[in-house]
């Protein structure tokens, strides 16, 4: 359901993009420094960026190993409190960036790929090829949000890489569909008419004037679907599909401290705000992106 | 399915008479060809987990699937229209803010998390509510605003531009014009043309539901085809995933064709060609 929002969102901007190109102009550029919630998001994306790169240097403790006594509160020795075998909760969190970040980063590579390919050739050349591809396309929709990355586990198993690949997966229908649908459009667009006419090859016409086009909506919903992406595997986790124990994957703590939320309500509580922390900081880059790119909404 | 569970040692002829009267000795195409024209005629066979039918696994589940769905389909009307008509009406205020926040938390909170900070303020401190939702009827309050969270965000939003939109036109001026109450306005006419494409939306979460039910009922422990599908994958039960995948699916794109049905029935100016 919310994969529907974003590819509504993205297309809408594919439009106007088509009579200008306008993809890094100056005054998206502003608009995207000038609007607070995208800057918001980018300095905590930034720091979470930074913990992950920086994981062993700036966790004060071994995220996997025995640190301290059993569900201790937060204190000073243990910020955020430890778990129930005695680690140090803050530790895992600042390890467990570089999983989520993973996740979304490569999931959103392997959909965006097989996607826009998918589309591009669906879209351009058209017939046959078209046909079946959109078919394929159409029965992967049918299967609501989670469900398809849950269906695509079942069949792999459970594992962080699967849960990478269900996730990229499961977001190949909405990349194929609005990269199709831009190459429908600007197909018929007389200078690219034009352009075939003088003899320029498919692959001349799909660099300099296809993928111009596409650009912005394609960045606009890659974003949004990093944020989507570490939703879902963080999910896929919880639901115990995803990371196995010992490893410090936000949706998997969050899981295993459940059972004690009366008594230490910490050891979920602080996981799940990472994960929230992280997906929305993504959120609020990415409604800036759209905002940024999409011509009609700079003069508001 | 544990082969010795019976005899309580598994030899290699009992391993062999389980795979035979599973049909797992059979080549692949065999299995799935007999899965599928079993499924055409209404069986889906055998969970292996429970060893009983998984038609009637699943049709238990789904109606506990569907009255969560409908729960959590009010809770999502019921914050969602309200905050965002008065986001609607009155720009840059406080409902507008909260309208804009309970969107950006829709779709920036993991549900699961949700689930527990509700469970950790309304059940353990404010102890209002069950936090495992078994058999009461109050059960369902906690879960269903879980569920119906995101679609609300969704919907606050929609309807706030919908309702921005709808008092531009003319028929709002000429209806005060002619001397109408604000009140009688707003709720005749303004909101009445606002709501159209806030129910299309609202169907198409409904469908969405289906796979928010499956972390939903698997916080709160509620039995339905969302905590089947997980539990069935945790087990390998591979008969009842697919049973139970089929009919979520199919249930999910046959309310898409619903919403479509009804759009056109609820707004005559839409007609398909």
């Amino acid at each position: 359901m919310r994969d529907t929002a974003a590819v509504n969102a993205a297309s809408a901007s594919a439009a106007p993009a088509l009579e200008r190109r306008r993809r890094w102009s100056a005054p998206g550029w502003r608009a995207l420094r000038r609007n607070r919630g995208a800057l918001a998001g980018a300095v905590i994306l930034a720091a979470w960026a930074l913990a992950a790169a920086l994981a062993p240097h700036i966790a004060p403790y071994d995220p996997i190993a025995l640190v301290g006594a059993s569900r201790q509160p937060p204190s000073a020795v243990h910020l955020m409190g430890t778990d129930l075998l005695g680690r140090d909760i803050l530790s895992r969190l600042i390890f467990g960036a570089r999983l989520s970040l993973a996740i979304g980063l490569i999931s959103v590579a392997i959909g965006l790929i097989a996607g826009s390919f998918t589309g591009l050739v669906a879209g351009y050349y058209g017939g046959r090829a078209d046909g079946v591809l959109m078919r394929l396309v159409d029965a992967m929709l049918a299967f609501p949000g989670l469900l398809l990355a849950l269906v695509v586990i079942a069949a792999l198993g459970p594992g962080l890489l699967n849960v990478m690949l269900a996730v990229g997966v499961s977001s190949v229908p909405l990349y194929a569909r609005l990269v199709r649908g831009s190459c429908l459009t600007i197909r018929e667009v007389e200078y690219v008419q034009a352009a075939r006419a003088l003899g320029g090859s498919d692959r001349r016409v799909i660099l300099r004037h296809i993928v111009p086009n596409v650009l912005g909506p394609l960045i606009v919903l890659s974003t949004l679907q990093v944020g989507n992406a570490i939703l879902v595997g963080s999910a896929l986790s919880y639901l115990g599909m995803g990371a196995q124990p010992p490893t410090p994957e936000w949706g998997l703590m969050t899981a295993d401290g459940q059972a004690y939320l009366a008594g230490a309500w910490w050891m979920s509580t602080f996981p799940g705000f990472a994960i929230f922390s992280a997906a929305m900081a993504v959120n609020l880059l990415g409604d800036g992106l759209r905002a940024a790119l999409d011509p009609r909404s700079i003069s508001r | 399915m544990l082969a010795g569970a019976e005899a309580g040692v598994t030899t290699p002829e009992r391993i062999a008479e389980l795979r035979k009267s599973m049909g797992l000795d059979r080549p692949l195409y065999l299995q799935y060809g007999g899965f599928i024209v079993h499924a055409l005629r209404g069986d889906l066979g055998q969970s292996i987990r429970f060893q009983a039918p998984v038609n009637d696994l699943i049709f238990v589940a789904s109606l506990q699937t569907f009255q969560l769905s409908l729960a959590g389909m009010a809770a999502a009307l019921l914050i969602g229209i309200p905050l965002g008509f008065i986001a609607g009406l009155y720009e840059n205020s406080w409902a507008d803010s909260a309208a804009m926040v309970v969107s950006l938390l829709g779709v920036s909170m993991p549900l699961f998390w949700l689930a527990l900070l509700l469970i950790l303020a309304v059940s353990i401190h404010l102890q209002w509510l069950p936090a495992i939702s078994g058999g009461q009827p109050r059960g369902i309050i906690l879960p269903a605003l879980t569920l119906g969270f995101v679609a609300a965000g969704l919907i606050s939003r929609l309807m706030r531009a919908s309702l921005i939109e709808a008092l531009r036109h003319d028929y709002i001026r000429t209806a005060l014009a002619k001397g109408l109450r604000w009140r009688a306005v707003m709720a005749k006419h303004a909101l009445k043309n606002a709501l159209i494409p806030v129910i299309t939306v609202a169907g198409l979460q409904f469908g969405g539901m289906l796979s928010g039910a499956v972390i939903t009922e698997t916080v709160f422990s509620r039995p339905g085809l969302g905590s089947l599908i997980v539990k069935a994958i945790l087990w390998h039960d591979y008969p009842l995933i697919q049973g139970a995948v089929l009919l979520t699916s199919v249930s999910y794109v046959l309310v898409n064709l619903l919403i479509d049905v009804l759009y056109a029935w609820i707004d005559p100016r839409i007609k398909y060609a």
